[in-house]
């Protein structure tokens, strides 16, 4: 199930508040957890025995590491830790990728190995890596053990962020998965942020989508080179809106829970070089990296020599977590590459001596020129791509379909690159202090219902509505 | 009341009020708008409810059944046209309150297109071989987008769909030994240009795909022309306008508020016999034109009572004048040639249309049984890149 659905939306959810809402305090987590699996399971119910397992395991290797400790006996924790990662990965690389191995086996070695061919189960990206968190967090006393299993189970499949993130670390929740409050406040902060995020999906990441997947649909003799540009503009927004619309319709469920999960963007296309872009855009994701591998591995404290191969490391497993490709592998090395250039070299130099303006539009050329890389399966469509955007193609610079294309898009262009920064918000805050608050407090309930009713006219209207997270 | 506390009972009561009304709102069999079946309520069974088959018809179900649907289509229209985008769910909202489909090349180049053409290339040569070069006509026919480019909106560019002609006309120098797959100019009828001639005439429905009678008429000249057949002059005919209120299909898929169309029919001011049979039935009709049709949401079928497998026209008045050999027409078709045949028919004693879709025969036996002197493929352009029922005509 999607959040961006009527189903979700019109049975789902309020379903789920009754019986949330009245059901009393100490049995909230086991209707989390089971209407986790119903959730999850409404697709592809054979995958909720995924979840189970994946529950159940990580829930008896906890309760394991927490008695071995409690008895002093680290060293044997860890093979129990060894263990759970063992398994999480093993599923993970299991599901998502055995096909990709086989293929590039019987490309190398010219055998032909039968794929195969799994669905691939949505979400599992994210929660293995949110039960390793568990594991590991115990086991460096970082979090408590979770004796309930009810409660470990709404951690595991707590349906606001399964499928999409962000990526919540077991210790950033531990203690409001018993001891959480539920309460108006921020059951309305809640319903504000899910509904922006609900917006920016349907209404922003769908139509922009739609004129990226024209134009990559577009046969040659029609295209341009400006309709190429537009084309990889117009995938960088759907991509961000997408998933920074489906991060705010997670934090915002989480709050109307009681919950507290991290942010997981903050305005990334203004950020000023790539290393400040990656703070920025699927943090959660980042921080996760951060602290199960690239600190292990040594971070930056074992010389310059170590923190390059660490970097490396680190960047080479992102791009392949976001698919299993080799665009994504090569994806990856090119953060990695052009972060180790920024640290050993370039930002330096351009904080000192290149504009503000030009750090922008440095940073704005590196990450989309990384989503033509993202956005094509097959490599030699992306150079082609690349190619043909560079002017070096055999294409015109402009015609009669991208103007056209520009013109009837016009006001959805406009519209995303305001809405992709932070000057809405900014302008909204000021707003605020000239105008009389009673009068912006109703102009905002105004908003939170056109909103929801703008989205449902577009959601009953489309039969579009693929959600590009679902590979991850 | 404080702002989060009063957010939170907008959302829920909008959720809740939304929630309500989509389960107790009347369910709908048929959508006479979209011209469809609506999906019902799926049965709830283990092993649907395991494959999720279940969970996918009901969404199915949701979506169909959503109380207001059109009202909500509507909206999303509105919210488009203050956005500015000039093209609503691939519909063109053109000038003169013109709702014109958008089709690019490929919508029109499609794989599909490629092996029609070739089929129908095939066809046409085995045809010219068996009945003469005069006999045999293709007929392909652009849709508005391509014809009427004054009533698109600001820099609308549509693809040229007359690449076609050029495409079945000529083989590219290296692709030798495809030369059955080309037909002679003469076998295309070049009914676009001649409807690029009369662009300013209402050749075409606003809230509607296909042609009106008036196109059908200019359609009915060129081929008339070029199978050597006088055509009659349109003074030989009295128009008469049988609807003011017809919402086509292209209205449909935007639901704007649109002026609605006329239907027109010409009857021939010399009055003619006709006799009518739908897909071997014995009912005999004695015109070619449906009024009770009008009635309902497809106006258009008032035209020989839309599609049908076989249709067979027989013209009695030639029948009683002419000792001539007689002439029988057999025309492959979609709808476009509804509004078209009853101008043909006045020049054949019998007039057979097959539409694929719903005939199983084999077309060379159909042409030997009844004595088929002459052949005319009448598609749609675009219809026919999504056609996958040709191959029919290569058994």
């Amino acid at each position: 199930m999607v959040f961006s659905s009527l189903l979700f939306l019109f049975r789902f959810l309020p379903v789920f508040f009754i019986i949330y809402f009245v059901t009393p305090k100490r049995f909230r987590n086991g209707v989390i957890f089971l209407a986790s699996l119903f959730f999850y399971g409404w697709g592809e119910p054979v995958y909720m025995s995924l979840l189970l397992f994946s529950t159940l395991v990580d829930y008896v290797h906890g309760r394991m590491i927490g008695k071995m400790i409690s008895q002093g006996r680290k060293s044997t924790a860890k093979y129990v830790v060894a263990s759970s990662v063992v398994i999480n990965l093993g599923l993970l690389g299991f599901f998502k990728y055995s096909d990709f191995l086989i293929g590039s086996w019987n490309q190398i070695s010219g055998m032909s190995v039968p794929l195969l061919s799994l669905a691939l189960p949505i979400g599992i990206s994210f929660y293995t890596f949110q039960t390793m968190s568990y594991t590991i967090d115990v086991y460096r006393g970082e979090a408590e053990i979770q004796r309930n299993i009810v409660s470990f189970g709404a951690y595991v499949s707590m349906f606001p962020q399964l499928i999409a993130g962000p990526i919540v670390r077991y210790q950033t929740i531990a203690r409001e998965l018993t001891e959480r409050v539920e309460n108006w406040h921020e059951f309305g902060q809640g319903v504000g942020r899910f509904t922006v995020g609900l917006g920016k999906k349907v209404l922003l990441a769908n139509t922009i989508g739609a004129v990226w997947s024209e134009i990559s649909e577009v046969p040659q003799t029609d295209q341009s080179v400006v309709m190429l540009w537009l084309g990889v503009f117009a995938y960088g927004m759907q991509i961000y809106f997408d998933f920074s619309g489906y991060s705010d319709m997670a934090i915002g469920l989480g709050l109307m829970l009681g919950f507290h999960f991290p942010e997981n963007f903050d305005y990334p296309y203004e950020s000023k070089s790539i290393t400040e872009f990656w703070r920025r855009w699927h943090i959660s994701l980042g921080t996760w990296f951060k602290e199960y591998v690239y600190i292990p591995l040594g971070g930056n404290r074992k010389g310059l020599g170590r923190q390059v191969v660490n970097i490396l490391i680190v960047w080479l497993l992102t791009g392949i977590w976001h698919g299993a490709g080799w665009n994504f592998l090569l994806w990856g090395l090119y953060f990695g590459l052009w972060l180790l250039a920024e640290k050993v070299f370039l930002k330096c130099w351009m904080e000192e001596h290149a504009s503000t303006w030009l750090q922008h539009v440095y940073t704005i050329l590196i990450v989309f020129g990384g989503w033509i890389l993202f956005s094509h399966d097959h490599m030699t469509q992306g150079i082609a791509y690349m190619i043909g955007m560079s002017g070096l193609g055999r294409l015109e610079f402009m015609n009669g379909r991208t103007l056209y294309l520009i013109a009837t898009n016009g006001v959805l262009i406009f519209g995303a690159i305001l809405g992709s920064t932070s000057m809405p918000v900014k302008m909204w805050g000021c707003l605020k202090k000239r105008m009389k608050p009673e009068l912006m407090d109703v102009a905002e309930g105004v908003g939170i219902v056109m909103i929801l009713l703008m989205s449902t006219a577009y959601l009953v209207n489309a039969s579009y509505n693929p959600f590009l997270y679902f590979r991850f | 009341m404080n702002k989060n506390k009063r957010n939170s009972a907008i959302f829920l009561t909008a959720l809740g009020m939304l929630t309500f009304g989509s389960i107790c709102y009347p369910k709908t069999v048929f959508s006479s708008s979209e011209n469809r079946y609506l999906a019902q309520k799926p049965k709830l069974t283990w092993s649907g409810l395991l494959n999720g088959t279940y969970g996918t018809a009901y969404e199915t179900y949701l979506s169909d059944q959503f109380p207001l649907r059109d009202s909500w289509v509507h909206v999303k229209t509105k919210l488009e046209q203050l956005m500015l985008k000039e093209d609503v769910n691939g519909v063109y909202i053109g000038r003169d309150g013109y709702l014109i489909e958008k089709f690019d090349r490929e919508d029109i180049e499609t794989e599909q297109m490629e092996t029609n053409l070739q089929i129908l290339a095939s066809f046409a040569n085995h045809m010219v071989e068996k009945l003469g070069e005069e006999r045999v006509r293709l007929m392909m026919v652009p849709s508005a987008a391509a014809v009427i480019e004054g009533k698109l909106p600001a820099f609308a560019a549509p693809y040229d769909q007359t690449g076609i002609y050029a495409y079945m006309t000529n083989v590219p120098k290296d692709d030798y030994g495809l030369s059955e797959l080309v037909v002679d100019a003469e076998v295309m009828v070049s009914v676009s240009d001649v409807l690029r001639e009369h662009k300013g005439e209402a050749v075409y429905y606003h809230t509607d795909h296909h042609w009106t009678a008036l196109g059908a008429y200019y359609g009915y000249e060129s081929y008339a022309e070029s199978v050597g057949i006088e055509p009659w002059k349109q003074e030989q005919f009295d128009v008469e306008t049988v609807s003011r209120d017809f919402f086509g299909t292209i209205a449909s898929k935007v639901q704007m508020d649109r002026e609605p169309d006329t239907i027109e029919i010409y009857h021939p001011s010399a009055e003619q016999q006709y006799k009518v049979f739908y897909d071997g039935q014995p009912e005999i009709f004695n015109s070619l034109y449906n009024l009770e049709n009008l009635k309902g949401k497809d106006k258009y079928t008032v035209y020989l009572d839309g599609n049908h497998g076989l249709t067979e026209i027989e013209n009695m008045s030639l029948h009683q004048q002419n000792d001539e050999q007689e002439r029988k027409l057999l025309m492959i078709k979609d709808s476009f040639a509804h509004s078209f045949a009853p101008f043909t028919a006045n020049h054949f004693d019998k007039t057979y249309m097959i539409d694929l879709r719903y005939y199983q025969g084999n077309i060379d036996q159909f042409v030997e049984e009844h004595g088929v002197t002459d052949i005319l493929v009448l598609y749609q352009i675009p219809g026919l890149a999504a056609e996958k029922n040709l191959w029919k005509l290569s058994r």
